[in-house]
Order: structure tokens, then C-alpha cells, then sequence
């Protein structure tokens, strides 16, 4: 006689198929068409220290960490955190956000690492990009 | 440098002590073989990721890490939830939970103790600070574990009960990871709590390491939450009626 004990099955199959009805609301596994940001971390500083995007969008920031040790790029208002190693980038999908703005730090040094996203309401998104246009 | 390394300390290690102390005021009788089993489970593990991460974060275009972070809370959250749905004590389950997250916290750690190359003064105080946020970490977790022991003479589930919440709280970090890699819609946020309790106030971080608190949940944060907490609960009290 075995003394093993045994496993009982873990949890009904109709959890599983609950969970994933419900967590599987339309969204894009790979978004080519997000507004795309980025951000430069050298020397402890983000750049630029504030980034203006689009409330109400999904947006894609990309963070290029150019010093050779890794940070970390944290923010509670955005619900954010991920850890970037050095001389390398890292991606993060933030939004939509509200209007506002949001502060971010690099957790391994949040005196110096330290910036804030702004969103933008539509029209003065659209001022913005306008002014950014003629200028060009 | 001194009170940012003790509040990163505190950030990553309390989560990991804390779902320590409940398994093992869950079952006091097995506290050495389970710590044993941590130790020679997670030791290694967490070096071989470690020698692994730029390989893994390269990954994935990048998200590599990430991905693996959230197949390491998703472990952790099933292996807590077998643990609870079992009559008998499996050992190397509780330590496989424990270890599953010092996976994830634990390499943060790494990086930042061991893989930062600082200068001499900045090295002191950054021992300094790991030693003084270790020891807050840990006095909390012992005093989690007799006030878990001492409330079971009153309410024998007590400790099961903070088990699910656990357990719905690494199925909220992982569906944060994913929301994070845009592989999960439902990122709104539902609400902010940052008046009430902040997330980053001392509160705020025992209250997310132990029940998974999130000042500005998303909606399928919250509802990965509740969800597995309400199916946890329930099917806990079937088990321990049946």
C-alpha cells in the first residue's frame, strides 16, 4: 500500500474557463500602432525630466538606460515598475491616463532619477502637436 | 542611500517573509523542513536566474523578465492554492510558494545589492541600510507569525484565510506585469487612493506585501483580485466542511 499522499485535482476546470472569459476583454497582444515615447536615463538624470502625452491613449514609452548600472523605473501614480538593465532599453505600456500629471523615479537613486509625465487633454494634445508642427 | 536601500529592502523582502510566516503559523510543526527546503530550493534558483538576466530580459523583444516574472507569481498563487485545498501537509509545496516569489523579489535584490558597483562609503551605508530593512522585515513577519498562532486559538482559519489573500495578491502582480507588457486589456485604472493610503507610506507597502493593496488598482487587477480570492474563500470552506 502506497503512503504517498496524493494530489487531489487542483481546482475545477470551470474556474479556469471563468478567469479567462473574464480577463480576455479585447486587447492588442502586439500594438504597432500606439503613440511611441522615449526616454533617456545617463547619468542618473532622466531626458527629457517631463514627458508630454496624449490622455485617454494608450501610450508606449521606451526607456534607454545608457549608464552601465541598472535602475529601476518606478512610478505608484501610473501603477508602474520595471527594472532596466544597463546599457539597455526597456519597454512600458502605461494608459489611458486621466489629465495630469504622474511622477516617476528610478528606484536605485530617486534623488537625481526623477521626472514626471504630464497627459494631456485632446484639444491641447492636438495644440501641442499643431505648435510642433509649425515649427517644423 | 541609507533609507532608500532600507525602504527597498522592505519593499521586496517583506512581501516574501510575510508569506513565510503565514505558511508557517499554518503549520508550526514543519517550520524547520520548510525553511531547510527554501534554502536548498531557492538559493540556487535565484543564482542561476541571476547568471541569466540579460539572456532573459532579452527575450521576448525585451519583456522576457517580465514574462517570467508573472509565470513566477502565477506559481506562487497556484502552489498557495493547492496548499489550501489539500487535507494533508505538503512540505515542498509551502517551500516551492515561498520560493516561487523570492524568485521574483529576490532578484531585485541581487541587482541592486550585488550587481551595482558603488563606491567604498556608499557600500557602507548601503549594508547598513540592507541590515536595518532585513531586520524590519523580519521583526514584522515574527510578530505576523505569533499573532497568526495566537488568533488560531480563536479562529482556527485565520491563517488559511490570509493564505488566499496571498494568493489573490501574486495573481494581482502578475496581471500588473501583464498589463505592464500590454498582453492584458482593462489597464484603466479604477480608482486612486493616494489620499487615504498611500502606496508608498509605510501602511501602505505592509498592506500590499500582505494582501496585495494597490492604491490605483486596475480593473483587472481588482478583478483578478476578487475573483481569486472570492474562489479561494469558497472553495476552502467546502473543503474544510466536506
Amino acid at each position: 500500500m502506497s503512503l504517498k499522499p496524493t494530489l487531489k485535482p487542483l481546482l475545477p476546470r470551470r474556474y479556469f474557463q471563468l478567469v479567462l472569459m473574464l480577463l480576455c476583454w479585447p486587447a492588442p497582444l502586439f500594438a504597432d500602432n500606439l503613440p511611441v515615447f522615449e526616454l533617456t536615463l545617463k547619468d542618473h538624470l532622466f531626458s527629457p525630466s517631463t514627458l508630454q502625452v496624449p490622455a485617454g491613449k494608450k501610450v508606449k514609452i521606451i526607456i534607454h538606460n545608457q549608464d552601465p548600472n541598472p535602475e529601476e523605473f518606478e512610478s505608484f501614480s501610473m501603477n508602474r515598475e520595471k527594472v532596466i538593465l544597463g546599457n539597455s532599453s526597456g519597454v512600458v505600456f502605461v494608459g489611458p491616463l486621466q489629465p495630469g500629471t504622474y511622477p516617476f523615479t528610478g528606484e536605485y537613486n530617486p534623488d537625481s532619477a526623477k521626472g514626471q509625465l504630464i497627459a494631456l487633454p485632446e484639444a491641447q494634445w492636438q495644440a501641442l502637436q499643431a505648435g510642433g508642427n509649425d515649427a517644423d | 542611500m541609507l533609507i532608500n536601500t532600507v525602504i527597498l529592502l522592505l519593499r521586496e523582502l517583506l512581501p516574501v517573509v510575510l508569506l513565510l510566516s503565514l505558511l508557517l503559523a499554518a503549520n508550526p510543526a514543519a517550520m524547520r523542513t520548510i525553511l531547510l527546503r527554501v534554502l536548498l530550493l531557492g538559493a540556487p534558483l535565484l543564482l542561476l536566474q541571476s547568471s541569466q538576466y540579460s539572456l532573459l530580459a532579452e527575450l521576448l523583444e525585451g519583456q522576457g523578465l517580465e514574462f517570467w516574472y508573472a509565470c513566477c507569481y502565477s506559481l506562487c498563487a497556484l502552489f498557495i492554492a493547492a496548499l489550501l485545498l489539500q487535507k494533508q501537509q505538503h512540505h515542498w509545496l509551502a517551500a516551492a510558494a515561498v520560493v516561487a516569489l523570492l524568485l521574483v523579489n529576490g532578484s531585485n535584490l541581487v541587482l541592486y545589492l550585488f550587481l551595482y558597483p558603488r563606491q567604498l562609503d556608499d557600500s557602507q551605508s548601503l549594508w547598513l541600510g540592507a541590515a536595518l530593512g532585513s531586520g524590519i522585515s523580519l521583526s514584522i513577519a515574527v510578530l505576523m507569525y505569533h499573532l497568526v498562532l495566537e488568533l488560531r486559538w480563536h479562529w482556527r482559519q485565520v491563517a488559511a484565510v490570509l493564505l488566499c489573500f496571498s494568493a489573490a495578491r501574486q495573481i494581482s502582480a502578475a496581471v500588473f506585469i501583464l498589463h505592464q507588457m500590454d498582453w492584458l486589456g482593462g489597464a484603466a485604472p479604477v480608482w486612486s487612493q493616494h489620499l487615504w493610503i498611500d502606496e508608498s507610506s509605510e501602511l501602505g507597502y505592509f498592506l500590499n506585501a500582505l494582501l496585495g493593496y494597490k492604491s490605483s488598482p486596475s480593473q483587472g487587477q481588482l478583478l483578478a483580485w476578487s475573483l481569486t480570492l472570492l474562489v479561494l474563500l469558497a472553495l476552502r470552506q467546502r473543503e474544510s466542511t466536506s
